[in-house]
């Protein structure tokens, strides 16, 4: 399961990488309406005879990209929050951690959710940045959640008690020796994450607030082909199998990496 | 132990309940201030989009002081706070101007109803397919049950609501397709996918959770001791496993009923049930503001009392917890 995730994934990310280089163009209209699978549309064309495959390899660009931006962005915030939230003095550690313990209060996406609907656009390129800014806002309180228990454990082990005793900097031993540790754990919780902001930014285009048409998501893939699958079931398919076995993937490779960094988390949850 | 039993016990569990219910209240605050905020910051002026183009300065000026946006944020919010206490949002900014609270208690019971189906199913299910699994852990019941439940976690739900209108509806013919004013069945044929699939993914939760806190509990040295003893085996899953195991799980709901919120916007829009989903999505489509404000404030409030809830009934279920709150 975790070698289907990775290869998957690979192709996933190939077909993103220059699948919509070799197609026709996911944002016009190349042959009639619901044209079936073939050589020149391989998967066929949806309800304005648009290729449902230049669609989909777009789209994986645009889930992939808002994903890993996302992430990256929770990781930039969630990492320097989450070492002050333990290193730093009182006056910045108690608020933040006030702060952190406070973003809990809103259920899942439901902030995301608020800010898309105070700056809903039906801009094309703006729709992408809200989804962007309004899911890192969700996105980063867990991972300083995360981060700091990590770096709690590791605050008063010996090598890191040694590095200060030799008079390297807080600032110094944090980077070199505390953080490091990290990266295992940080990498198998940042594919699940990944997984779960591909699936918030899906449900948004889903609802019609997220990435605004003709730009190809698959969630907006999804409610179109909706419409039609009393008579073409077929589109519905698609865009839900690639949607879900990259959900799929990504929760495997996460599981599999947390296995690997944690020998003891085996055969359970 | 009893839980009045003695004075100090009581005193440290209201205590303890207190000190919950003060944290509470500072994240009501918290999220009603943030859901202020979030019109303050909108762009472009609220009173060009209610008096229209061709108003003149003077019109705006009256708008802006009718609906008191001259007075200072703290003002506005210590308004907002009041008013959200008596559920009253203001008007809404388009259409027919109606006031947002009856909106919102035109659509608010249709989600508790399928929310409150949808969680007891996903408690009942995922408790028993959970507890079953780890009894019989590795075994091939335990297998298929961890299975499932990695479908039920990674396949999301607006996948999941067009493939099984597809196949209940579409092809076996055996359920209605949406939500209809004129409902030719009964409401349970037309809520039925729904709340199944609003429940599958905490029961996917749910389930694994339950089972990994059984199998923690069963490898306990009382476990061993009470079977050597002889306790007959329903007995000792259920009053010595499941009593012990249950706490997480509880805890897990109140989490997991916040899936179930964001997951009923979802499934709301998906089989067109009127519900306050619904209504967020569509008021975000038509900007407007105070039903976006209310909505999500309703969503967050509720999500904030079952958590409530969930954390004050768990020192009396739970003696060990009783003793670590001091």
């Amino acid at each position: 399961m975790f070698w289907f995730g990775i290869s998957f994934l690979a192709v996933v990310v190939l077909v993103a990488l220059i699948g919509p280089a070799v197609t026709h163009s996911p944002f016009e209209k190349v042959g009639t309406p619901f044209a079936p699978t073939g050589s020149q549309f391989w998967l066929g064309t949806d309800e304005q005879g648009r290729d449902i495959f230049a669609r989909l390899a777009y789209g994986a660009r645009i889930s992939l990209g808002i994903g890993l931006t996302v992430q990256a962005l929770a990781l930039v915030v969630g990492i320097t929050l989450g070492t002050l939230g333990v290193y730093g003095p009182n006056w910045i550690r108690v608020p933040i951690l006030r702060f952190t313990d406070a973003m809990f209060a809103f259920p899942d996406v439901l902030l995301a959710i608020l800010i898309i609907g105070v700056w809903s656009t039906t801009n094309q390129a703006q729709s992408i940045l809200a989804v962007i800014a309004s899911l890192a806002i969700t996105a980063w309180p867990s991972v300083v959640r995360l981060v700091r228990a990590q770096v709690a454990t590791y605050k008063d082990r010996e090598f890191v008690l040694a590095s200060q005793a030799l008079g390297a900097s807080t600032f110094y031993s944090v980077t070199r020796h505390v953080l490091p540790h990290l990266g295992g754990i940080i990498l198998a919780v940042s594919m699940v994450d990944l997984a779960g902001i591909i699936l918030a930014e899906s449900a948004l285009s889903f609802l019609g607030i997220g990435v605004q048409p003709p730009i190809p998501s698959w969630g907006s893939m999804i409610n179109q082909a909706r419409l039609d699958m009393a008579s073409h079931p077929v589109n519905l398919v698609w865009p839900c199998l690639v949607l879900s076995l990259t959900i799929f993937s990504l929760n495997f490779l996460g599981d599999g990496l947390r296995a690997l960094s944690d020998p003891k988390s085996q055969g359970r949850s | 132990m009893s839980i009045l039993g003695n004075i100090p016990d009581a005193l440290r569990l209201f205590r303890a309940i207190s000190i919950r219910l003060a944290y509470g209240v500072l994240s009501l605050i918290f999220v009603s201030f943030v859901t202020f905020l979030a019109s303050e910051l909108a762009p472009g002026d609220v009173v060009d989009l209610i008096a229209g183009e061709k108003a003149t300065v003077e019109t705006k000026a009256r708008i802006r002081h009718d609906m008191g946006l001259d007075r200072p944020w703290y003002t506005r919010y210590g308004e907002f706070l009041v008013g959200a206490t008596q559920l009253d949002f203001g008007k809404s900014y388009v259409g027919t101007k109606e006031p947002v609270k009856d909106s919102i208690m035109r659509t608010l019971p249709m989600t508790m109803r399928v929310a409150f189906w949808a969680m007891l199913l996903a408690a009942s299910i995922g408790i028993t397919l959970g507890t079953l699994a780890a009894i019989w852990e590795n075994r091939w019941i335990d297998k298929w049950v961890l299975g499932l439940s990695t479908l039920g976690v990674t396949i999301p739900n607006f996948v999941l609501a067009p493939i099984l209108v597809l196949i209940f509806a579409l092809q076996l013919d055996r359920l209605p397709t949406t939500w209809e004013e004129n409902r030719v069945a009964s409401d349970f044929y037309y809520l039925v996918l729904p709340v199944v699939i609003l429940s599958l993914r905490p029961m996917a939760t749910l389930t694994r959770l339950a089972r990994a806190s059984m199998i923690d509990t069963l490898h306990q040295e009382f476990i061993r001791l009470a079977q050597a003893k002889g306790v007959p085996p329903v007995r000792l899953y259920l009053r010595h496993g499941l009593r012990n195991s249950i706490l997480p799980v509880v805890t897990a709901i109140g989490t997991s009923f916040g899936f179930l919120l964001t997951g009923s916007f979802i499934v709301e829009t998906a089989f067109a049930l009127p519900g306050i989903g619904r209504l967020a999505i569509e008021s975000i489509q038509k900007r407007d503001i105070p039903t976006i404000q209310a909505t999500t404030l309703v969503a967050g409030v509720l999500f904030i009392l079952v958590n409530l809830l969930v954390d004050i009934f768990q020192p009396i279920l739970d003696p060990r917890i009783r003793e670590s709150q001091v």
